[in-house]
């Protein structure tokens, strides 16, 4: 499954690169997230718990912050697992300055094995999307300044 | 030679009698797997492989073994000293492997059986299955099979180095050992069309899923296994092996089936789960397999991608066919190994009279559940693919297509046929077929008010699908030649009781087909009695004669040869016990209508149940003559028998959404003697619907990781009464000269021709747009896109 | 999970059963009442082998908890015969072999019930409308619309008497 999108934050580059790399953040805007724990450099343990109405769960997983460039981009890699089934993927977050405003674009695949796999996956991209403008969106509260929203 | 049955005035034979299945049926009266329940019974779910193709690097089980309820948890580290299930069918070249009972060091497909759980409920087992940790790492999957054989593919079978099971060449030399000329076929040909096509993924899917309940007795050794299986005795001879446990002591019995179609011919890993859990636990175990892990984890079929070419003569005379047939086996053989493929690859020729044929048949492994028995066996493939090929020659020789087939079929008078593909067809009138269904559709009016349509821009079209299907499965020796480890024979076991009553004891396995009132109907027939004094005894290995292959294969007229053959058997010695007390000698008495008389003398008779009383109370039997009154017959098939049809579909294309409407169906059915005519209609009329099914609706759909999307039925169609059109079914009989009865066996047919019937009149309707409909399913979303290109 | 104790009113009869509040009132039927006619055939709701009528109307009973189920009237195929004699459907469908393996054929009957119940003299759509929400896969439909037409008959001149 592809996973995309693109977010505006009236920020530059780098105050959206450290606000999307900072653990609090991420512990409040990351959807359903209860728990979020380092456990290395940038390596994290989550607890979330999310779904849509009947496909719902708690998931346990591994996060790791990769290729870092500074103000510019990097990677994600997600590994969860929970009663709806797995869920493993990776995502390029690439962060480029438009005048006073940053661009976001988030590209990624993700893999989903499990119950959840087997009878809904025609829900995933529209419960992928819903969670990354949610979490987009909520970042963008945590910025010094108001802005103008604008997620796909 | 006529067919008969022995002397007997038909009474019961070709009649439509009221099913005696039906009265507990209808009631919900039935006992299917799920309904069975002992003292003591314990219920296993099964933990399964949530990926396609991954390494298991550990299983924890630990918390599922403490939570309460549960009894144990087993995983194969617990299974020493237990085999697999063999593959049955091997044919020289297919790499080894066997089914194992639970994954070992990795998992080939979704839904593979990694662990078991034996609970208090199925709610508890489930509760458990959530708590078992297995590490898995994910390894690349393949889920097709041109991504399965491309350079560099990950190999599911760390043994075979690649994911070829076998390269199998259909050579094209007959029964006679005749070899055609493919070479000087193709080199001749005045026109040479090709065919690519695309089966898809879609199996029997039978509204009851597997069921089974394991019983170890501690005092007798004993193991009772009832099973939702179609074949007993066979099941009964490889769990043994698995087991290691003496077959002497293992009694299977079946319960209602809730509907088979040859999902439940194989074995599978749960059979021998339940008998070990058993075992360990001394307790009743039950696994009823649900919905999902159905669809999952219960054999899929059909899926083949074939590339073809057919030489045809410039008169429309086909020459030859060679090519390619790629099986996409799953991730490795089942019970039945490459069988369907093997018939796909040898059945090309179809009804036609084609001497020259060379195929390659490919079976590939994919991270997919194995592709094995379903209904039909690789005839459907094979009728796809040739009567698609005898439209795309008609259309590169703007030859009617009905035209081109009568100038191609094997002619009723040269039977025996030796086809190309090694098989021998026994009876047949295929151009009667054709034009029996022709007249019924009223085909050139249909031409004339096709071509008025077109002017109106409605596209309707006109589709054949002729089948042969080779049923009465088959000559034991047959089977061996084709390295098939499992046997064609039926027995039956026939007791007259003193009162004059007659048991039948068969070793078939009813699955809705009403095999108990067919028997009924022969056997009664057979000794001249009402059938209301016959019964039918199945589903007991203790007390079923062993068969060869249980219900699949089309049988039914098997069984009843055997029951015929041992019914001369009985009357035989019924005829020696009335001679004896008529004072008469053997041969001047005849066995007729339920009683023994003196030819020429019909007041000196003797009722089956005076004889029978005699035979039981010995006091005046003929010298040499034992006591009692019951005889056995194993029937071994001298041939297998070749049943036919011709169908005929007309469909209406909306060219703006890709929809059809199928406007009118015909069948031609040829199943040689029909014993029950309603009861065949039954068969054909839901064998067209899974046959649409396959045609229209239904399909496994797996991504590119084998990740299986279509886990429900809200995703996999199964055809509801809205999808069924009208048909009209019309009979021909060509009777099987070889077979006691002349019965051919027909529970198939229906599944062969929708496929191709609508293809061919999608086709038909298009023609003007260049629409060529190659693959299956045929929806609405495959025909627009069709129409865009 | 605790058990709840849940009255269930079943073919007319009242029964205390002890029944964990998730356990379906399908498998309650089965297991607790002991009715095994009630099939289950997929428990996603989409078969429609373990319809049984609640208060007349036909559901889904593999999507109903036990526990909803208390108070309301319930019938399934054991209810449907009355005092040993066959109901008309019933004789219908063994009549017009409008089944072979029987598994679908409760549902089907207690669909089909509900139809003539509401809808003495229904056409064939009618009859497919109603039925559309039972998949069978051994007959192909036809011979089961001809019982229920069948039956239809029967029971309007039964009825006329």
């Amino acid at each position: 499954m592809r996973v995309k999108g693109t977010y505006r934050y009236d920020a530059a580059p780098e105050q959206v690169y450290d606000l999307l790399l900072d653990p609090t953040a991420l512990q409040a805007c990351i959807p359903g997230c209860e728990q979020l724990e380092a456990t290395g450099v940038d390596q994290y343990r989550a607890i979330l718990k999310v779904g849509v109405s009947a496909i719902r769960g708690t998931f346990e997983g591994d996060v790791t912050i990769s290729d870092r460039e500074p103000g510019r981009s990097y990677r994600m890699h997600v590994t969860a697992k929970g009663g709806p089934g797995s869920v493993s993927g990776s995502a390029t977050i690439r962060l480029t300055a438009d005048g006073d405003q940053t661009v976001v674009d988030v590209d990624g695949d993700a893999k989903i094995a499990g119950p959840a796999a087997g009878v809904a996956q025609r829900l995933f991209g529209g419960i992928a999307s819903s969670m990354m403008n949610q979490f987009f969106g909520c970042l963008r509260t945590r910025l010094p300044s108001a802005s103008t929203a604008e997620g796909r | 030679m006529t067919a008969t049955v022995g002397r007997e005035t038909r009474r019961w034979i070709g009649e439509s009698v009221r099913r005696r299945e039906d009265l507990p049926l209808v009631q919900g009266k039935g006992r299917y797997a799920a309904d069975l329940e002992v003292p003591g019974m314990v219920h296993m779910a099964v933990l399964r492989s949530p990926h396609g193709h991954a390494r298991i690097r550990g299983i924890d089980a630990s918390r599922a073994r403490a939570l309460p309820g549960v009894f144990d948890v087993i995983s194969a580290a617990d299974l020493a000293g237990i085999g697999e299930f063999p593959v049955l069918w091997r044919l020289p070249g297919l790499k080894p492997s066997g089914i194992p009972v639970l994954a070992r060091d990795k998992v080939r497909y979704v839904g593979e059986p990694v662990a078991a759980v034996v609970a208090e409920s199925r709610y508890v087992a489930e509760d458990a299955l959530d708590l078992i940790e297995v590490d898995y790492e994910p390894l690349p999957a393949v889920a097709d099979v041109e991504a399965a054989i491309a350079p560099g593919a990950p190999v599911i079978n760390d043994a075979w180095g690649d994911n070829i099971a076998i390269k199998h060449v259909v050579s094209g030399v007959n029964a006679k050992g005749e070899a055609g000329d493919v070479e000087g076929a193709f080199a001749a040909a005045h026109t040479v069309v090709t065919g690519r096509f695309k089966i898809n993924r879609f199996s029997g899917v039978p509204l009851e899923t597997r069921g089974l309940l394991a019983i170890h007795d501690p005092l007798s050794g004993d193991l009772t296994l009832w099973s939702s299986s179609q074949v007993a005795h066979k099941l009964r001879t490889q769990l043994s092996e698995v087991l290691n446990f003496p077959e002497a002591s293992i009694r299977i019995r079946t319960p209602n089936l809730g509907g088979g179609f040859g999902v439940k011919w194989d074995a599978y890993p749960e059979d021998a789960l339940v008998c070990i859990l058993a075992q360990r636990l001394g307790r009743p175990v039950k696994y009823i397999e649900d919905r999902r892990e159905h669809l999952q984890a219960t054999v899929h079929a059909r899926e083949q991608l074939h590339e073809l070419e057919m030489a045809v003569a410039e008169d429309g005379t086909v020459l030859g066919i060679r090519g390619r047939i790629y099986c996409d086996l799953g991730a490795h053989p089942h019970s039945v190994g490459i069988g369907p493929a093997w018939v796909t690859g040898v059945s090309l020729t179809g009804q036609y009279a084609i001497k020259n044929l060379s195929c390659d048949v490919y079976a590939i492994a994919t991270n997919k559940v194995p592709s094995s028995t379903f209904r039909g066996f690789g005839g459907p493939e094979a009728t796809f693919a040739i009567e698609r090929l005898m439209d795309k020659a008609a259309l590169a020789l703007a030859m009617d297509p009905a035209e081109i087939r009568r100038r191609n079929y094997i002619q009723p008078d040269e039977f025996p046929w030796f086809s190309a593909g090694g098989g021998v067809f026994d009876s047949g009138n295929y151009p009667g077929l054709l034009e029996k269904a022709l007249a019924a559709v009223g085909y050139d009016a249909l031409r004339d008010e096709q071509a008025r349509l077109r002017e109106q821009g409605v596209h309707r079209g006109i589709g054949i699908g002729a089948y042969i299907h080779t049923a009465g499965f088959g000559p034991s020796m047959v089977l061996g030649l084709l390295s098939y480890y499992t046997s064609g024979y039926e027995g039956s076991t026939i007791k007259v009781d003193p009162g004059g009553n007659v048991t039948i004891y068969t070793g078939m396995i009813p699955m809705g087909q009403g095999t108990e009132t067919t028997l009924a109907q022969v056997a009664a027939d057979q000794f001249g009695v009402d059938i209301d004094k016959v019964k039918v005894v199945w589903g007991d290995t203790s007390q079923t004669p062993y068969t060869g292959f249980g219900s699949a294969g089309s049988r039914s007229n098997v069984a009843a040869a055997a029951i015929i053959k041992a019914g001369e058997v009985v009357k035989a010695k019924a005829e020696r016990i009335a001679a004896n007390l008529l004072e008469a000698s053997p041969d001047d008495v005849v066995y007729a209508d339920g009683a023994v008389t003196v030819k020429g003398s019909p007041d000196k008779r003797v009722e089956l149940r005076e004889i029978a009383e005699q035979a039981y109370l010995a006091h005046r039997l003929p010298e040499g003559d034992q006591p009692t009154l019951e005889g056995t017959y194993v029937y071994d098939p001298a041939l297998f028998t070749i049943a036919s049809g011709c169908h005929i579909a007309v469909v209406d294309v909306d060219v703006e959404t890709g929809e059809l409407k199928i406007v009118k169906y015909v069948v031609v059915d040829d199943a040689g003697t029909i014993i029950n005519p309603l009861l065949v209609e039954g068969q054909i009329q839901g064998g067209l619907a899974q046959g649409f099914g396959g045609a229209q609706l239904e399909e496994f759909v797996y991504d590119e990781d084998g990740q299986l999307l279509t886990q429900s039925f809200m995703d996999y169609l199964l055809p509801s009464i809205h999808e069924m059109p009208d048909v009209e079914i019309h009979h021909q009989v060509t009777p099987s000269p070889h077979t006691p009865g002349g019965f051919k066996g027909m529970g198939e047919a229906g599944t062969f021709p929708p496929g191709p019937a609508l293809a061919n009149a999608v086709s038909d309707a298009l023609r003007p747009l260049g629409v060529e409909v190659d693959a299956m399913p045929i929806t609405s979303n495959a025909v627009w896109a069709l129409l865009q290109r | 999970m605790t058990r709840q104790s849940v009255q269930l009113t079943v073919n007319g009869a009242t029964r205390t059963v002890e029944v964990e509040p998730r356990k379906t009132l399908a498998d309650a039927i089965r297991e607790d009442v002991g009715l095994t006619g009630t099939h289950l055939g997929c428990e996603q709701g989409v078969c429609g082998a373990c319809t049984v009528l609640l208060d007349d109307e036909p559901v889904r009973s593999c999507l109903m908890f036990a526990v909803q189920a208390e108070g309301h009237q319930i019938r399934t195929i054991e209810g449907v015969a009355q005092d040993g004699q066959l109901h008309p459907i019933q004789e219908a469908f063994s009549e017009y072999h409008g089944l072979q393996c029987g598994f679908c054929t409760p549902g089907m009957i207690l669909a089909s019930l509900h139809l003539l119940e509401t809808n003495p003299a229904p056409t064939v759509d009618e009859i497919k409308e109603e039925l559309g929400g039972n998949l069978c896969r051994c007959t192909g439909y036809i011979k089961i619309v001809e019982a229920v037409q069948a039956a239809a008959l029967t029971m309007t001149s039964e009825a006329g008497r």
